[in-house]
């Protein structure tokens, strides 16, 4: 027995094309999620044997084409490229040939090995359509495979066929050059000769795919034959000439002309291999599409779906909640009712046992709306959702599909931020990522809830519904304002495919369930335990002398936490704070919920009586000794709304968007807060408020 | 190739057909759409508007993709009354007009012109 041998493959096709089944037919539920260097463009691998092999998959992201324009594609040329996968798999869904096998072509082209997945062949059959597997395996000189991956059917086939590339590649791989007409060839092969006799350090690409894309007028191709030695200068006047030439020949130009002679290519392949449908596969989706996208019923269908979402996100998950809370409780009770009084037991019970109960928390948010957001994915609602919304998600610089991360937001920002990874360009996840926390959080509610009960009265439900609806305008404005200045660069067509409507499978859904609770563990959970320990400590340090009185308010006090929100309490003076609002604002750092307590704390609400210590506390916020007018009750609760969200929500922004983004969102929303707090608290009191 | 009168893909109605002629403008927006099979000669069918008039959705060869007026507005087509789309052309009309047990009343409502 021959030692294991190793593989390595890629997994490449369109969105929409399955490859995301395909690739948890693979490796189940054993695949690692990660991002690709550089980049918050996910990147997923998975390991699996087959016929003695141990073979490593890396899903690249979903992608129409390979030019350098998006990340994305950027992302899964350069791995093509670079790393010389064994075998690249490329995933067609079989109702969709003439678009899907353009990204083939440019595989092919590439050099790359490929082996070609017709998917959702069962539609295909379907739809009354005949391919010749054999005939279209012969023209693309690449070998085809049929999956249905809904189902794994023929995932094993399609195994067997990248082994059998691997062990007899000359044999079953033959290259067919790309035809793109008689001038265009001409000039391809004379660039392509020129090119071969450069000496250009071809990093082992074709020369004719160099060639191809120095007529496309690809930057990256260009820095490849960058330089001054005489044969590369050769090289960049030949290719201008050919562009040239193109150009005057066929009076277009030649990035065009290009592509249209890779569509003609596929589709003369098409002609000869497939026998058109005699139905439409999108039949059905165009009737269901007569009711959700429908003029009159269209949102309200929205809406009511956007309801259950949240409902059974925020409702139904905050059963589990209570529960984790009650076990973390009862656990405390019981364990650390055995242990002596002490430092160690006071950093076990409310360090670790808390923070790490501040980490599973959002579990069953997470759980859930992930189950529902992949439900509207995988059933292909989520597109009609982007369709419906996008009029009004672009009048903020966002993709359509931006409402939902956005809507969940006030909810809880961390699994909002987490619900991004569904937008497909950096630049709309990013901007989406910074808007999130504008959404006023259910853990801000009980701020609002105690201070405008205490100030407002008679009219706090309408003092509370003007701070919800100030984060919205704030987010309007600011997105507005970072879409015409740092996201100006490349905003994305709305070019996004409506696919045909189908029934999401349970595996598909839980996997990607898993999946999500998975990252959220590994990669913000132990932020999230560390934040919580250190913000534990500075809270409960240095011990102070207990002189007796109110033991509990002179410990926060005299903290760290109390001393930093001492020593920035001058800058909250113009805003109208007291030093205790400063100190609860640190302390909100934890979660927005904190500040509550922590004002109980500081203004000795008597929090034992029976059940009512909110009333204690807003009776101590109002005595005019206390110094706290409705004004800057009012301004405290904007700054709450605006400031830099909790620490889990950071820890979320730094996985989504990289640490530059989590340190703008931080320095953004801090100064804003103070600003508009500063703007509310200074023009009330002028006038006389 | 004979010159024909292009008018804006933004400015076809939806139930017609068209043949597109050329994507005007350059850079990755172009690309994108020439990528997607906006290319000379491809057939274009104007299903519907969102219900807020913006973006339109569009069936291109048997794909249904969506694109915003004014990104529509850089695709030239040549609109022409009897183009051939795709074999389901038919049947599509068919639903259109409301003919045929094609489900209940008011699911049909809106959509006939």
């Amino acid at each position: 027995m021959a030692e294991k041998r190793t593989l390595r493959i890629a997994l490449a096709g369109n969105p929409n094309s399955g490859k995301t089944s395909v690739f948890n037919c693979l490796t189940g539920a054993r695949q690692h999620v990660g991002n690709w260097p550089g980049v918050t463009v996910e990147r997923k691998t998975g390991r699996f044997s087959h016929r003695g092999y141990d073979i490593e998959i890396v899903d690249l992201p979903g992608t129409y084409s390979l030019t350098t324009f998006s990340v994305e594609e950027r992302v899964a040329r350069s791995f093509i490229v670079d790393e010389r996968p064994d075998v690249v798999v490329d995933v067609v869904d079989a109702g969709n040939l003439a678009r899907n096998l353009y990204l083939t072509v440019q595989l092919l082209e590439l050099g790359a090995h490929v082996v070609v997945d017709l998917n959702m062949w069962d539609e295909l059959e379907a739809s009354g359509a005949t391919l010749d597997k054999a005939r279209l395996a012969t023209l693309l000189g690449t070998p085809v495979v049929s999956t249905v991956a809904q189902r794994c059917d023929g995932v094993t086939d399609l195994m067997d066929a990248v082994v059998d590339l691997v062990e007899d590649r000359e044999a079953r791989h033959r290259h067919v050059p790309v035809s793109y007409g008689g001038h265009v060839d001409d000039v391809v092969a004379e660039l392509a000769r020129a090119v071969e006799s450069s000496g250009a350090d071809l990093k082992g690409l074709p020369a004719r795919w160099v060639a191809t894309k120095l007529i496309e007028g690809d930057t990256e191709v260009a820095a490849l034959v960058a330089g001054d030695a005489p044969g590369l200068a050769r090289v960049r006047e030949a290719a201008s000439r050919g562009a040239q030439h193109i150009a005057t020949a066929t009076r277009s130009d030649p990035e065009r002309v290009i592509s249209e002679g890779r569509h003609g290519y596929v589709a003369g392949a098409l002609r000869e291999a497939l026998t058109e449908a005699r139905a439409d596969r999108m039949e059905l989706s165009r009737r269901i599409d007569g009711v959700f996208t429908n003029r009159f019923l269209g949102y309200p269908i929205f809406l009511l779906f956007m309801w259950v979402l949240f409902q059974l996100t925020f409702r139904l998950g905050a059963h589990p909640m209570r529960w984790i809370d009650a076990f973390i409780n009862w656990l405390c009770g019981t364990v650390c009712a055995g242990l002596p009084p002490g430092l160690l037991t006071d950093l076990f019970v409310s360090g670790i046992v808390g923070g790490v109960g501040s980490v599973i928390v959002f579990l069953p948010n997470i759980l859930i709306l992930f189950l529902g957001v992949s439900f509207l994915e995988d059933s292909g609602y989520m597109a009609r959702a982007a369709f419906l919304m996008d009029r009004v998600m672009h009048a903020l610089g966002l993709h359509g599909k931006s409402f939902i991360p956005m809507l969940m937001g006030f909810g809880c920002s961390v699994p909002a931020i987490m619900a991004t990874r569904t937008l497909e360009s950096r630049r709309d996840r990013v901007l989406t990522v910074l808007l999130i926390p504008f959404m006023s959080c259910s853990a801000r509610f009980p701020v609002y809830l105690l201070i405008a009960g205490a100030f407002f009265g008679e009219r706090a439900g309408s003092v509370v519904f003007i701070v919800y609806l100030s984060g919205i305008v704030a987010a309007i404005l600011l997105g507005r304002l970072l879409a015409k200045t740092l996201f100006r660069s490349s905003p994305e067509p709305f070019v996004m495919e409506l696919p045909p409507y189908r029934l999401p499978t349970l595996k598909g859904l839980s996997i990607h369930m898993w999946e999500r609770a998975k990252l959220y563990l590994q990669k913000m959970g132990g932020v999230i335990l560390v934040a919580s320990v250190v913000l534990w400590f500075l809270g409960a340090f240095p011990q102070a002398a207990r002189p007796g009185g109110d033991a509990e308010a002179q410990d926060i006090a005299s903290s760290y936490v109390g001393r930093i929100g001492q020593t920035i309490a001058p800058a909250m003076k113009p805003l109208g704070f007291t030093w205790e609002m400063s100190v609860s604002l640190v302390t909100g750092f934890v979660a927005k919920e904190v500040i509550v307590s922590t004002l109980g704390v500081l203004y000795h609400a008597e929090s034992d009586t029976a059940g009512e210590p909110r009333e204690s506390l807003a009776r101590a916020l109002r005595d005019p000794g206390n110094g706290i007018t409705p004004l800057a009750a009012f301004a405290f609760m904007m700054f709450v709304l605006i400031y830099t969200p909790c620490v889990a929500t950071v820890a979320a922004i730094r996985r989504e968007a990289g640490n530059g983004w989590m340190w703008f969102s931080v320095a953004s929303q801090l100064s804003l807060a103070w600003l508009v707090s500063f703007g509310v608290y200074q023009i009330g009191r002028l006038a006389g408020l | 190739m004979t010159p024909e009168r292009t008018i804006r893909l933004s400015d076809a109605p939806p139930g017609t057909a068209a043949i597109v002629a050329e994507v005007t403008g350059e850079g990755p927006f172009r690309r994108r759409l020439l990528d997607m099979g906006f290319v000379r000669g491809a057939c274009v069918r104007v299903i519907k508007a969102a219900p807020l008039g913006d973006p339109v959705e569009y069936c291109l060869g048997g794909t249904h993709v969506t694109l915003r007026r004014q990104e529509a507005e850089r695709v030239l087509v040549a609109a022409s009354p009897d183009a051939v789309c795709m074999p389901h052309r038919r049947r599509h009309l068919l639903w259109r007009r409301g003919h045929g047990g094609h489900g209940p009343r008011w699911l049909r409502r809106g959509r006939s012109e």
